[in-house]
This record gives structure tokens, C-alpha cells and sequence, in this order.
């Protein structure tokens, strides 16, 4: 977990306020005299009040120093915890694209192919079908997992099909020691598991870098919950096991969990015990300086805890990276060009959450006058919803080359899905534009009308909405064909341009259609002020926006 | 039974004798409230009721994730009707062409 060595872009200054400048106040030459006992009373007062305040504040110190490191490493735990997504996402994608797409090795490649890159969390992956220990599709470094009998590498896909999230397949090969892990496809049958290994440094030693905002903890992560000196994943010191002050917490981490210990670098109790007899001399001096300690070491801490939430979200954001680049690597890389077809597309994702959306659109060219369109979005979100997604637009995809007409196709589509058996349904609108006869026919499964925008306004392309994809047909639905008129925009999108809580759809489709109106210029820029006019900052949901017009 | 998640509400009335259960769901029914209310419901649909009745006098927000959950139920139960739904909920069920799988009571 090369993660637990997070680099901070805040530097803290470890220093305490010094106390050199306070002197103790040099004894005056007098003639030597009895104390008063009212003096002695008071000085007696004072030495017990500043001593009982000095082991207060030392057993303060002490309890604070536990749950301080108790709250660092619930701090580093989370960390860890946050860098699970990338492993998990990269695999799970991986595996249930294989499986929506029947193995096809060139749809899952380009993941694959990112994570093992350079700062990619891989060094080499691996596609394995079930009951094949030899894999389908190898990615990057060699795999030291191929150094294993056959029967222990299907031994070890079976497993995978055993367990919930991604399975650790454990330490591999002492020289140059890697994790592996693998992730079966969770679909009903699912039969691909995807495979890969990362890297840990030599001798499984990291040091925190002194910037981090963890560098003032030691640690020692091992793979499951004991502490065994086979099982030590990577840890910041030489002598284990870590002695002295410390914690042992059990962090899930995929299928399996890690112990991770940790300990602190700094004793600070000590320092104040070192204090006490200045303390006798000069009491208020010390209490100033420990009440400036005091105030200095939580400003310290304080400080810590904003360049840990900002690292916090850094993470978020790099998730969300991650998410955005599977998203962007399952929609279409680039429209084909149709001549005398001029199209535009925009996709927004949802700033909720770091998941994928389940959205997408589609740009097909059927054959020399014909192009399908299509727009779906399937319920809810999350990589099952992406897998779901790539299957349905692979699909469609096969449909169209063979010539199939809208409404055959949403009817074939039918036979993928179905939300009783799979929790989600699809919605999709899907068109076949004729670029001689300037028509297309459009057929729609529970999916938001189309919006034809021309100069004297705009309007929705009724269609005979069928039940969305997933859900059992109900009755017959037809196809309806419609002219783009030669001076017309027509826009698909799914319902995130429109739907708001607290209003119904017919507020938001009104609202989309008075800005479609609106609006004038190039086929991008309608798109794009579209979108600028009816999404609020903020939103939750995604949008795929599609726009066809003749050229002009 | 009743269980309080994040956006929505369930409670789940069993009506004596007759089979028909009553499904209150109030609040957003949404991808947050979703799987709250998909556990909530799972032991009541298991149990094969003849009828579910779904009253949604009080929800204010469904999205597609939501639709899921009542699409869900209606294919483990045969008769399912949706009881007083706002407006912006049928609005939706209508514009995604469930009317026929999830047809509202009385109509």
C-alpha cells in the first residue's frame, strides 16, 4: 500500500517556542534570614500546585498522546481506506466489461492499459476466463503469478468467484516482492476475472516522507489480522515487531484485511517531566511556556488536520478522475464523420459521489445514407451500472451492422436485461437518420422525446413510448418517422438536463425547451449554452447531450 | 416495521387475512434512499404477497434508481398498483412509459 506514504504539500514546523530567554531570577546578597511562614505557606501552596499541575498536565499529556495517535492513525486508516478505489475500479470494471462484452479483449484493453501505466497503482494485468489457467489477455510487466502450478492459478480464479469485493492473492516471490489481486465478474454466470499486480518497494521498507502529514507516525502493514513476519506487506522501520506506544487496527481491504500498527516518533511526555525543576524556579514562567506549548501544539495539530482534509480531497478528486476517465473510455473515443450529417455531443458528469454513471450516446454509421443515433441512460450508478451500460451499447452496435431497424432493436435489447434478475432497467431513444430523405425514424423505450429547436421555436418529437429496457413489454410500440427540417437542430438527451427535485418533469422539459429556443449560432455552442442554461452549478446527476443538424 | 433512511421514508402495513400488503414510502426515493428501502421491502416481497399496494401520497421525488425498486417489486408480485401518487411521481412513471407495469389504484 504505497498509499500509506502520502505526500503532503504542507510543511509544519516541528518546533517548539523555545524557553531559553527566560532566566531564573538570580538570589539577591542579603543577610541570611528565617522565611516567613506566611511566605513558606505560600511557597509550599505554590510547589504543591505547580507540582500537581505539572502530573496533571503530564498525564494529560500522556492520554493525549494515546488518543492523538489513536485519531492519526483512524486519520491514516482512512487514507488507506480511500486508496482502495484504485485498485477496486480499475479490476471491477475490467471484469464485468470482459463479461458484458463476452471476452472481447480490445474493449477491456484500454483500462487495463491506464492502471498499469506509469502512476498507475500496476505493474502488469492480466484477463483470465474460468477454467483456464492460461489468461486471455496479458497487459504490462511480466506476471509473477505465471511462476505457479496451473491447478493454484485456477485454484486461485475460483476464489475469486467466492468472495465479495476484490480478492488479495497474497506475497509473491521474496526478490522482488508484489501484491496480487484479483476481481471476478459479480454478473449471474459471470465467467472473467480480472487479474493484476502491484509492486512494493525493496525489503517492503517505506519511509514517510518528512513532509507528509504523517511523517510523525512509524507503521507496519501486514496482510491479514496478525502480526507475522511473512505476512508484513511494507512498514517504515527496520526493527519489528514495533514496540513501545502504539496501535493495532484492522482495515478491510478487499476481500482480506491488514493490520496496521502504528507508533509514534516523538515522546513529548518526557519533555515536560524534564521541565519540572525550572517549573519550581520559575512557575508562572513555565506555566506561560506550557500554556504557549499547549496553544502551538494544537494550532499544530489543527493545521494538520486542514492539510489532511485537503489531501482528503485531493484523493476524492483523484477518484473522481478515475471515474471520469473509465466513464470518458466506455463512451465513444471519437464520432464518426457522416458527410452532409453534422453532429454534436456533450457529456456532463454528476459532481455527487466519485462513481460512473450509467449515460452514454452513440453515434453509428449504418451504411452510406443511413446513421443511428442513440442516447440511453441505465438506472442508478456505480461500475455495475457502467458494465451494464458498455453491454447495451455493444449491442446496439452489433444490431446496427446488421441492419436492424429501431424498433427491432430496442426489441432485441429486451433479452439482456431485466431489472427483477439484474436491479437495473435502461432507458434508451434510439433513431435511424436517412441523410438523403432528411428523416429519421425514431423508436423509444421509456425514454425522455427528442427536441426539435428551429428559428420559429421549439418543440418535442412525440413518440409511442415503449416500457424502458429491463422492464416486460407492455402492448405494441411502433417507430415514428419525422423530417428535420433544413434549418432545424434536433436534440437527445437523458433526463439529468431536466430533472429537479420538487418540481415535476414538465417544469424542467419547459424550461429546457424555452432555452433550446433561445438560442442560436454553431451546433457546439447551442449545445453548449443548453447546458449552461438548465444545469445548476452542482448537480447530482449526469447528462448525455446529443445534437444533429444538416450542415448549413 | 418501520425503518428511517437517508431521503425516504417506508413503513409496511399488513392487511389481515386478504394478502394485500400497504407500502407508505415517503420522502425522495432516490439512489442514496434506494438500497434502504430495497432491504426494507426484500423479507415483505419474499413472503409472496397476492397484492402490494404502494401509497405514494407523500413522496415528493423519485428517480430512476427509485423506479427501479418498484420495477423490482412488480416483477416479483403480479399485482401492484401505485396508491395517490404526487404529481411528479406520475409525471415520471408516464414519461417512461410505465403506466401499464405500474398503473396507478382506481384508474
Amino acid at each position: 500500500m504505497s498509499g500509506a506514504a502520502v505526500a503532503g504539500e504542507h510543511t509544519v514546523d516541528h518546533r517548539l517556542p523555545s524557553v531559553d530567554g527566560v532566566e531564573p531570577p538570580r538570589p539577591r546578597r542579603t543577610r541570611r534570614r528565617p522565611l516567613d511562614i506566611g511566605a513558606v505557606v505560600v511557597l509550599l501552596i505554590g510547589i504543591l500546585l505547580t507540582t500537581a499541575m505539572t502530573i496533571a498536565a503530564n498525564l494529560v499529556n500522556d492520554d493525549n498522546e494515546q488518543s492523538l495517535l489513536e485519531q492519526r492513525t483512524l486519520e491514516a486508516s482512512t487514507v488507506l481506506n480511500g486508496s482502495l478505489p484504485t485498485i477496486r475500479v480499475p479490476l471491477a470494471t475490467t471484469a464485468e466489461l470482459a463479461q458484458g462484452t463476452g471476452g472481447d479483449v480490445a474493449a477491456v484493453e484500454n483500462i487495463l492499459v491506464s492502471a498499469t501505466g506509469e502512476g498507475g497503482p500496476f505493474v502488469g494485468a492480466a484477463v483470465f476466463e474460468r477454467g483456464n489457467p492460461e489468461p486471455i489477455d496479458v497487459i504490462g510487466a511480466d506476471l509473477e503469478v505465471m511462476a505457479r502450478p496451473a491447478e493454484e492459478i485456477e485454484a486461485m480464479i475460483d476464489g475469486a468467484f467466492a468472495v465479495d469485493d476484490f480478492d488479495v492473492i497474497g506475497l509473491l516471490d521474496d526478490e522482488s516482492p508484489r501484491l496480487g489481486y484479483a476481481y471476478a465478474s459479480k454478473a449471474t454466470g459471470g465467467r472473467y476475472v480480472a487479474y493484476a499486480e502491484a509492486a512494493l518497494p525493496p525489503n517492503r521498507r517505506q519511509v514517510i516522507q518528512r513532509d507528509s502529514a504523517f511523517a510523525d507516525l512509524d507503521y507496519a502493514l501486514y496482510l491479514g489480522d496478525r502480526e507475522l513476519g511473512d505476512a508484513l506487506v511494507i512498514s517504515s522501520v527496520e526493527d519489528l515487531p514495533i514496540t513501545g506506544r502504539r496501535t493495532d487496527t484492522i482495515v478491510a481491504f478487499g476481500a482480506d484485511e491488514l493490520l496496521f500498527v502504528t507508533s509514534p516518533r516523538e515522546h513529548l511526555g518526557a519533555t515536560i517531566l524534564s521541565w519540572l525543576p525550572l517549573a519550581l524556579a520559575v512557575a508562572g514562567a513555565i506555566l506561560t511556556g506550557g500554556a504557549a506549548a499547549l496553544t502551538e501544539r494544537l494550532l499544530r495539530q489543527r493545521e494538520r488536520a486542514e492539510s489532511l482534509a485537503g489531501e482528503l480531497a485531493d484523493l476524492y478528486a483523484n477518484q473522481r478522475t478515475i471515474a471520469e476517465e473509465l466513464q470518458h473510455s466506455l463512451l465513444p473515443q471519437q464520432l464518426p464523420t457522416i458527410p452532409g450529417l453534422e453532429i454534436g455531443v456533450r457529456y456532463v458528469p454528476g459532481v455527487e459521489g466519485v462513481d460512473i454513471g450509467g449515460d452514454w450516446y452513440d453515434v453509428v454509421e449504418v451504411d452510406e445514407h443511413h446513421v443511428l443515433l442513440v442516447v440511453g441512460d441505465v438506472s442508478g450508478r456505480g461500475i455495475p451500472a457502467a458494465a451494464v451500460m458498455a453491454s447495451l451499447r455493444y449491442a446496439i452496435r452489433a444490431y446496427a451492422a446488421q441492419g436492424d431497424t429501431p424498433t427491432t432493436i430496442l426489441r432485441k435489447l429486451r433479452a439482456l436485461l431485466d431489472v427483477g434478475r439484474d436491479g437495473f432497467f435502461a432507458t434508451v431513444l434510439c433513431g435511424v437518420v436517412d441523410v438523403r430523405t432528411r428523416e429519421i425514424t425514431l423508436a423509444n423505450a421509456g425514454h425522455p422525446n427528442a427536441l426539435l429547436v428551429g428559428p420559429a421555436g421549439a418543440t418535442f418529437v412525440t413518440t409511442e413510448v415503449a416500457t424502458p429496457i429491463g422492464v416486460p413489454a407492455t402492448g405494441e410500440h411502433g417507430a415514428v418517422t419525422v423530417r428535420i427540417p433544413d434549418d432545424a437542430t434536433l436534440l437527445a438527451f437523458t433526463d439529468g438536463l431536466f430533472e429537479r427535485r420538487g418540481q415535476t418533469i414538465d417544469v424542467g422539459l419547459e424550461h429546457l425547451r424555452d432555452a433550446a429556443a433561445r438560442h442560436d449560432g454553431g451546433l457546439d455552442e447551442l449545445l453548449g449554452r443548453v447546458v449552461a442554461d438548465v444545469v445548476p452549478k452542482g448537480s447530482d446527476d449526469d447528462i448525455a447531450l446529443l445534437g444533429v443538424r444538416w450542415p448549413r | 416495521m418501520a425503518e428511517v433512511n437517508e431521503g425516504a421514508h417506508t413503513v409496511v402495513e399488513h392487511d389481515d387475512g386478504s394478502g394485500t400488503v400497504v407500502v407508505r414510502i415517503s420522502g425522495e426515493l432516490d439512489m442514496s434512499s434506494a438500497p434502504a428501502v430495497r432491504r426494507t421491502l426484500a423479507p415483505v416481497l419474499d413472503a409472496r404477497p397476492a397484492r402490494v399496494i404502494f401509497d405514494l401520497g407523500a413522496l415528493e421525488f423519485i428517480d430512476s434508481s427509485g423506479l427501479a425498486v418498484l420495477l423490482q417489486a412488480a416483477e416479483q408480485v403480479d399485482d401492484i398498483v401505485l396508491r395517490n401518487p404526487t404529481g411528479i411521481v406520475q409525471r415520471v412513471v408516464e414519461a417512461t412509459g410505465l403506466e401499464a407495469t405500474l398503473p396507478v389504484e382506481g384508474s
